[in-house]
């Protein structure tokens, strides 16, 4: 190889200095068969020489390439490096007509590529084709910006190249960019500012990069800069005006953003914070931002590049909707660098305004114009607007002049007032997210150990016109006491107003008796009153016996199979931090939730499962599932666990002289803590199980989960779970046990003697009524003769357990099983 | 007199054709119906010895394998010792006995078997608490 390019250099001089240089072509072609026309590394010293050639040599050259380009033998190949190489030798010389139309043709090709190489050294057309006077067309100028902007590789003459390519502003094949230049026309002004924000390339504004753009907005005029970049982020997302083509094995570059356009569009988010806050600037950017973080197949978060740009811009605008839309944004991100950024953003708020970050999320609800909990009412002329929340909607109804509900948006107001019935459609619409934005955040407010004074809880919570809508739907603890919100008071369960209080916390089951808790729920119902998140009906995770007996690991949502990319999006939207197994050799720690305010960090730990030859993996080499295995506790600040991605055991990785920590007794875990954590892992199993998933039937690939997912289900019934009720609603009639068994639903409901029990008809679990109390018995393994694998039993497994644990259960009083005894 | 029907419940509601054992007497206590299908499943099985023992309960020293239990070493089943088994699987809720319409749950508890009875067994889990 390094011989060839010695050959090649030594060749050049010789052809030129016997005045061969049309020979010399016929070389070079051989050299790009040598190297494949990849003109990088000690190549590069190839073309450097033949640049330094003489002008007129140079032409002769160039004519050369046309001969061999039209010769006989010349095939498609070495006719593209003809024109490359002609593009290279032509530089700088009088602009003539050699190739010109392949050379359009090959750069028209180019122009539907999402990028090229760039030791392919494409630039030399662009070159011959600016030299000879002629603009480029825009997908070709967009397609040699793309190939710049790789990050991966930077190309000192591709990027000089690139400069001068400053027509059109903006990349074509993307609708937002394609609108602001047509919006910008000729106008040299918008010009200007469309290449303005092109050139926000860094992390965050400058005030160098600012001046300029305050300047632009002074000339052009706020307001219509705003109206006019709005409409542009509004069609951020939507599919090209025109496909490329990518690699082979890359993910989907049209799901992409353009990455030059990436740039501008960074640059629209800091030139939206310059200007005076508006209500529909702090909307476009929360909605550029979320829709920068779709995921796209291979590629993770379409662009987290512009998501962070988003929440830049609206963290630099001082304004109560930009700080709302903050609070939703961090209720509603999972990517962990721009949930960082949002953090970040909102604790200098809080710190800004002396309040701790929680009490900042709250106060940072807008009301949106509602007036009273849930209500507000608008004049528009003889016309009245009524915007009522119902559940988690907002509804916008109208009533005429004589105060008649009338069905459609009266002409009136249309015609009249159609600023304000825009704005009254956008708060609507805000209400509806902000309200499962609150819904979320109060969720998780049982485990951030809130309390919060009484006065200030009636304010933000239970009388705030937005939130108030959900905590009057909520259980609350005044002082100690429970109490719910009906008939226009706090009221307690024998329905006695509470009108005073000094702190206030969030109702948990866990803390409280069945009858209690059954007395609660018969009290939501009797009130009519509908929880927008499970409290009173929420379910409850005790400490079993097993996990007393193993002490410092629960065993009692391991061995299940999971998809990977639903369990990790899952973890993430309840506050789990989690990394995808790849098929790699690389250490990850377990999916892992921190407690700050319990001073415990929880783990769930995961190993990938690649199948046997490591088949089930995606093209981005992640594991399509996981095994899972025990739940664990250690203090916030133990050394972090880690493992191998593609299995194997979990060792702590001490540094620095650590000394290793054993994970926490689970006894001592506050049960509060522990019901938390288990449900939410109960949760990922719930959903994420292979054995949730009818299509696996016959065990998925090669049947291995054939067993998994028979002895699997959870939720709604599968196709085996309604054979099995069918054969049950025949079987139990006959049963000694008939008179204490009811089938209800997806539950065999069985009545014990010291209690009554649902069992679950495709998973077999059992919930204890009426407060559903998970109650954990398991097949016993026979410990004498080892399970032979994978092999299916005679008849249905799944319908033995059922009947078996409802014969149990049936006589719960002969119960002498002590791991069982302790959970009734 | 005349033919009992023994009918094994199996998966998805689909039933085992079941196979028919004669029975002289009109009256049996359950005892005594549990202890001649295992004989007649152990004298089946030690006729013709094949590798799996396909039968009520599982004979010591074997290992469940598919439909059924396979036997270590080679050996003819006692079919004394299978009864015992099988009755203390049954006190034990191992297996549930069927007659007709109706469960019976006492060993000694006498059942007529008219022409035609169905005896159906179900067969239960051994349970603990996790």
């Amino acid at each position: 190889m390094t011989g060839n390019v010695q050959t090649y250099k030594d060749l050049i001089r010789k052809r030129s200095a016997d005045g061969e240089p049309e020979a010399l072509a016929h070389d070079l072609l051989k050299a790009a068969a040598v190297n494949n026309g990849n003109w990088t590394g000690l190549w590069s010293g190839v073309l450097d020489r033949l640049c330094e050639l003489p002008p007129e040599t140079r032409a002769r050259v160039a004519d050369g390439l046309v001969t061999q380009y039209h010769s006989q033998e010349a095939g498609p190949v070495a006719r593209g490096n003809a024109l490359t190489l002609l593009g290279i030798v032509s530089h700088g010389l009088e602009p003539d007509d050699r190739l010109t139309a392949q050379r359009l043709k090959q750069l028209d090709d180019l122009s539907r590529q999402h990028s090229f190489w760039y030791g392919s050294r494409y630039e030399g057309l662009v070159e011959a084709e600016l030299a000879a006077g002629r603009p480029l067309a825009p997908a070709v100028v967009a397609v040699f910006r793309r190939t710049a902007a790789s990050p991966t590789y930077q190309d000192a003459t591709l990027n000089r190249v690139v400069r001068q390519l400053t027509h059109p502003a903006l990349n074509v094949g993307e609708e937002w960019a394609e609108q602001a230049l047509r919006d910008a026309g000729d106008d040299a002004d918008w010009q200007a500012l469309l290449a303005h924000i092109a050139t926000a390339t860094s992390a965050r504004p400058t005030a160098k990069w600012d001046a300029p753009a305050r300047a632009l907005v002074d000339t052009l005029g706020a307001d219509r800069v705003r109206e006019t970049a709005l409409t542009w982020l509004a069609l951020v997302g939507r599919p090209r005006t025109f496909p490329l083509t990518g690699s082979d094995y890359g993910p989907d570059v049209n799901a992409a953003y353009d990455p030059y356009n990436a740039d501008a569009l960074r640059g629209v988010a800091w030139l939206l914070s310059l200007l005076p806050p508006h209500p529909d600037t702090a909307r476009a950017l929360g909605a550029l931002v979320e829709t920068s973080l779709k995921k796209v197949a291979g590629l993770g978060p379409r662009n987290p590049k512009v998501a962070n740009a988003g929440v830049t811009a609206l963290a630099r605008i001082d304004s109560e909707a930009a700080l709302a839309e903050l609070a939703r944004l961090a209720t509603r991100v999972t990517f962990k660098g721009t949930l960082k950024l949002l953090d970040g953003a909102l604790d200098a708020r809080a710190e800004a305004m002396g309040l701790s970050r929680e009490e900042i999320e709250e106060l940072a609800v807008p009301a949106y114009g509602l007036t009273e909990v849930g209500r507000a009412e608008h004049r528009l002329g003889d016309v009245t607007g009524l915007v009522e929340v119902h559940g988690t909607k907002a509804v916008l109804s109208w009533r005429n002049a004589t105060g008649k509900a009338v069905r459609s948006v009266p002409a009136a107001v249309r015609r009249d007032h159609a600023d304000d019935l825009k704005d009254l459609k956008a708060a609507v619409k805000d209400i509806d997210k902000m309200l499962s934005a609150q819904s979320e955040r109060l969720d998780r407010q049982f485990l951030a150990r809130r309390t919060w004074p009484y006065t200030a809880w009636r304010e933000r919570c239970l009388d705030h016109p937005l939130v108030g809508t959900l905590a009057r739907r909520l259980l609350w603890k005044v002082d100690g006491r429970t109490v719910g919100y009906a008939e226009g008071a706090l009221r307690t369960l024998t329905d006695d107003p509470v009108d005073s209080g000094t702190e206030v916390s969030l109702w948990h089951p866990v803390d409280h008796e069945p009858a209690e808790i059954v007395a609660w729920r018969d009290w939501l119902e009797r009130h009519g009153i509908t929880q927008p998140f499970k409290q009173a009906h929420r379910e409850v995770y005790l400490l079993t016996d097993a996990e007393r007996a193993t002490g410092t690991y629960s065993n009692r949502f391991a061995a299940h199979f999971l998809r990977q990319h639903q369990f990790h999006s899952l973890a993430a939207i309840r506050g789990w931090r989690n990394k995808l197994r790849l098929s790699v050799d690389d250490e990850v720690p377990p999916a892992v939730r921190e407690l700050p305010q319990w001073g415990l960090r929880a783990e769930y730990w995961i190993e990938g499962d690649g199948g046997e030859h490591y088949e089930d993996i995606t093209e981005s080499g992640s594991f399509l599932r996981l095994r899972t295995d025990q739940v664990r506790f250690y203090p916030i600040d133990a050394p972090e666990n880690s493992a191998h991605c593609c299995g194997g055991e979990y060792r702590m990785w001490l540094r620095d002289g650590q000394d290793p920590v054993e994970a926490l007794p689970l006894d001592s875990i506050p049960p509060l803590v522990l019901s938390e954590v288990l449900r939410d892992v109960d949760l990922f199993v719930g959903v994420a199980s292979v054995g949730n998933d009818p299509t696996w039937q016959d065990g998925g690939p090669d049947g291995r989960f054939q067993e998994y997912w028979t002895s699997y289900g959870f939720g709604e019934l599968g196709q085996s779970a309604e054979t099995r009720r069918v054969l049950l609603d025949r079987l139990i009639p006959r049963l000694a046990i008939a008179d204490r068994c009811t089938l209800e639903g997806r539950f065999l409901h069985v009545k014990g003697d010291r209690h009554t029990y649902k069992i679950h008809l495709g998973s077999g679990n059992i919930l204890r009524t009426p407060n559903d109390q998970y109650l954990c018995i398991v097949p016993k393994s026979n410990a004498a003769a080892p399970q032979a694998g994978y092999l299916p039993y005679e008849g249905d497994r799944m319908l033995a357990v059922i009947l078996s644990k409802a014969m149990m259960l049936a006589a719960d009083t002969k119960i002498t099983d002590p791991t069982i005894l302790s959970q009734l | 007199m005349g033919i009992v029907m023994f009918v094994d419940e199996t998966t998805s509601g689909s039933r085992s054709d079941g196979w028919g054992l004669e029975i002289a007497e009109e009256r049996l206590s359950v005892r005594e119906l549990i202890r001649r299908r295992v004989f007649q499943e152990v004298a089946e099985y030690n006729a013709r010895t094949p590798e799996v023992f396909q039968g009520l309960v599982q004979p010591e020293d074997t290992e469940r394998v598919l439909n059924g239990y396979a036997l270590r070493t080679p050996r003819r089943i006692d079919p004394e010792k299978q009864t015992d088994l099988a009755l203390k699987a049954f006190a034990g809720n191992g297996f549930l006995v069927l007659v007709g319409d109706r469960q019976v749950t006492e060993l000694d508890e006498e059942i007529e078997l008219v022409l035609g009875t169905e005896v159906t067994f179900l067969k239960l889990v051994a349970l603990v608490g996790g």
